[in-house]
């Protein structure tokens, strides 16, 4: 039974809530608006460690890419022969960063 | 049905073997991995022809306890698939390590593209082997729902073991009664990470070392070549694995499993090797060639020194010899490392410098205490640990096949041990997360042990039954 609730709860709250809950990470919704704001084909800027809640990203939101602030400069055009994601947050428009760390993730544009 | 199943076990096998040496070789040249090498790998496997014997029944087969074990192992089938197909991975390392991964490949069957190519792009266990993805990702090109392949791998480890001991000359009741209890291993098939259906590659190892070491009992070289190339090329660990399969092999003087697992270990680890080197340095650097040569130096050396003291008469001295080996083994352990091509990977860093397990030698109790607790404790391993043990003191005479088995479950523990005495991860939560899924790999291995040495001990006290199968084996 309870992996019938397991796909349940998978299905109903969505993958990255799923996931961050039973983490106990936050930062859920961080996930959604990169998946409603960014092109899908783009590179998304990440700034801080590696492992934690940015380990989520790369796996929910491919074919979208995920490379670090200090590896790529957030006034790049490009990485990798793809666009880097940049979006309105507030009313300031910029490069996305995903901001992180271990236990959660929230997005800023620079 | 014995020979139907037989069929499907190993043409499943041999189909596998072959996509996954062919589709690594073909990333490793910068290729596209076709999408007609599934289903003619398939097609070869299931055509290839094959005779097995299967011994004579003498005894009736209680109908009624083969209609529960049908309907219990098509329960269990039905959980599974539908636990596989209802969403992707609902747990941590299944989603992040391996999902990215197929789908990444069902996009893109090459390592032509960002993800791999690119060292800078956020990429969770870069260097880990392909196999599984490879294959999740070539079924759901063909079929569109690629996550069967997890059900259908504890399909094979289970037509493995029923199979083992059909061909030893079990009745279909002890047939019955060993699958289940195989098969219903609760941390095997219940909803948590590193299950069938979890996605993590841990259940997929154990299915493929469950086989192998169905092979060993069999003498069976197909199973056992094409299971350890499959071993190597799933998870890190694998190398461990078949490397204690050959050891295991080697100090029992078991020249058969000897030989299958050396030809499996080389193709795997040659392919391994390149493939880690690849994936860690995008071409940057050219691979050395001492990762194909030690592979090939180490293994053949231990084929010809077996062949060297059976000759001599020299048996007596191959434990001895093996603790000298080893000793000298952990000291170039650095080197080895170094020279393998992946300085920097996943299993270089529990090599890399092995003198720390005695270093932290005072955690030991915790480690031996988690793994009496996880084995034991809990129900996760049923009735596994304690059976192991009581096989283990019947067998305690016999030459039997199920000899290298009990060495190779053996040769397992100081290995598990010093994962985490190595390890720079804190210890509670590394015993914690792992130590459950170190026992599951070894799950299919300790069943066959104790099946293989039921049944012999079965054909002891009742020798008409099954002698024509114990006949057949070869020495």
């Amino acid at each position: 039974m309870r992996r019938v609730s397991d796909v349940r709860d998978y299905q109903q709250e969505g993958a990255a809530h799923y996931f961050f809950s039973n983490g106990r990470l936050d930062g859920a919704e961080a996930i959604t608006w990169l998946r409603e704001n960014t092109p899908e084909q783009s590179v998304v800027l990440y700034d801080g460690p590696r492992l934690g809640a940015m380990e989520f990203p790369p796996a929910l939101l491919a074919p979208r890419l995920f490379v670090s602030i200090k590896h790529c400069d957030p006034a790049s055009e490009s990485f990798a022969g793809r666009p880097i994601a940049r979006g309105e947050i507030g009313g300031l428009r910029g490069t996305v960063v995903v901001r992180a760390d271990r236990g959660s993730l929230r997005i800023e544009v620079r | 049905m014995g020979h139907l199943v037989d069929r499907a076990v190993t043409g499943l096998l041999l189909a596998f073997a072959a996509v996954t040496t062919v589709g690594v070789a073909i990333l490793l040249v910068g290729g596209v991995v076709p999408d007609w090498l599934l289903p003619a790998a398939l097609l070869i496997g299931l055509v290839v022809p094959r005779r097995v014997e299967f011994g004579v029944l003498t005894t009736k087969a209680n109908r009624w306890l083969l209609v529960a074990v049908g309907l219990v192992l098509l329960v269990v089938f039905a959980a599974l698939v539908y636990g596989a197909l209802a969403t992707p991975s609902r747990h941590w390392d299944g989603a992040i390590a391996w999902d990215l991964k197929a789908i990444a490949l069902a996009e893109h069957p090459t390592l032509n593209q960002p993800l791999f190519q690119n060292p800078y792009v956020h990429h969770h266990s870069r260097d880990y082997p392909l196999f599984q993805p490879l294959l999740v990702a070539l079924t759901e090109r063909c079929l569109g729902f690629g996550r069967i392949v997890f059900p259908v791998c504890w399909a094979m480890a289970l037509g493995a073991v029923g199979l083992m001991l059909r061909r030893r000359g079990a009745s279909l009741s002890a047939v019955g009664i060993g699958m289940v209890a195989f098969a219903c291993t609760p941390f095997l098939v219940s909803p948590t990470s590193g299950s069938v259906d979890s996605g993590y590659a841990d259940a997929t190892l154990a299915a493929w070392l469950t086989i192998a070491a169905a092979g060993c009992v069999l003498r069976d070289t197909r199973w056992i070549v094409c299971s350890v190339i499959l071993v190597v090329l799933t998870k890190p660990e694998g190398l461990v694995y078949a490397g204690l399969l050959l050891g295991a092999a080697w100090l029992q003087g078991c020249r058969s499993v000897l030989r299958a697992a050396a030809l499996g270990s080389v193709v795997g680890t040659v392919l391994l090797l390149l493939l880690q080197h690849e994936l860690q340095f995008v071409d940057r650097a050219e691979p050395p060639l001492t990762a194909i040569l030690i592979p090939i130096a180490v293994i053949g050396m231990m084929v010809l020194v077996d062949g060297w003291m059976d000759r001599r008469n020299l048996n007596a001295w191959r434990l001895r010899l093996a603790g000298i080996l080893c000793i000298i083994g952990i000291c170039v352990m650095p080197l080895l490392v170094q020279a393998s091509g992946n300085p920097s990977g996943s299993l270089a860093h529990y090599m890399k410098d092995p003198w720390l397990v005695w270093q932290r030698l005072e955690l030991l109790p915790a480690v031996v205490l988690s793994l009496l607790d996880c084995s034991l404790l809990h129900g996760w391993f049923g009735v596994t640990a304690p059976l192991v043990l009581l096989a283990a003191w019947q067998a305690r005479r016999s030459k039997e096949s199920g000899s290298s088995l009990g060495t190779w479950l053996v040769l397992c523990l100081p290995c598990w041990c010093a994962v985490f005495l190595v390890s720079n991860i804190e210890l509670e939560h590394h015993l914690r997360s792992r130590m459950p899924r170190l026992l599951l790999h070894a799950t299919g291995i300790a069943w066959v042990y104790i099946l293989a040495t039921w049944q012999a001990r079965s054909r002891e006290e009742h020798p008409m039954r099954g002698d024509r199968a114990g006949a057949l084996l070869p020495r």
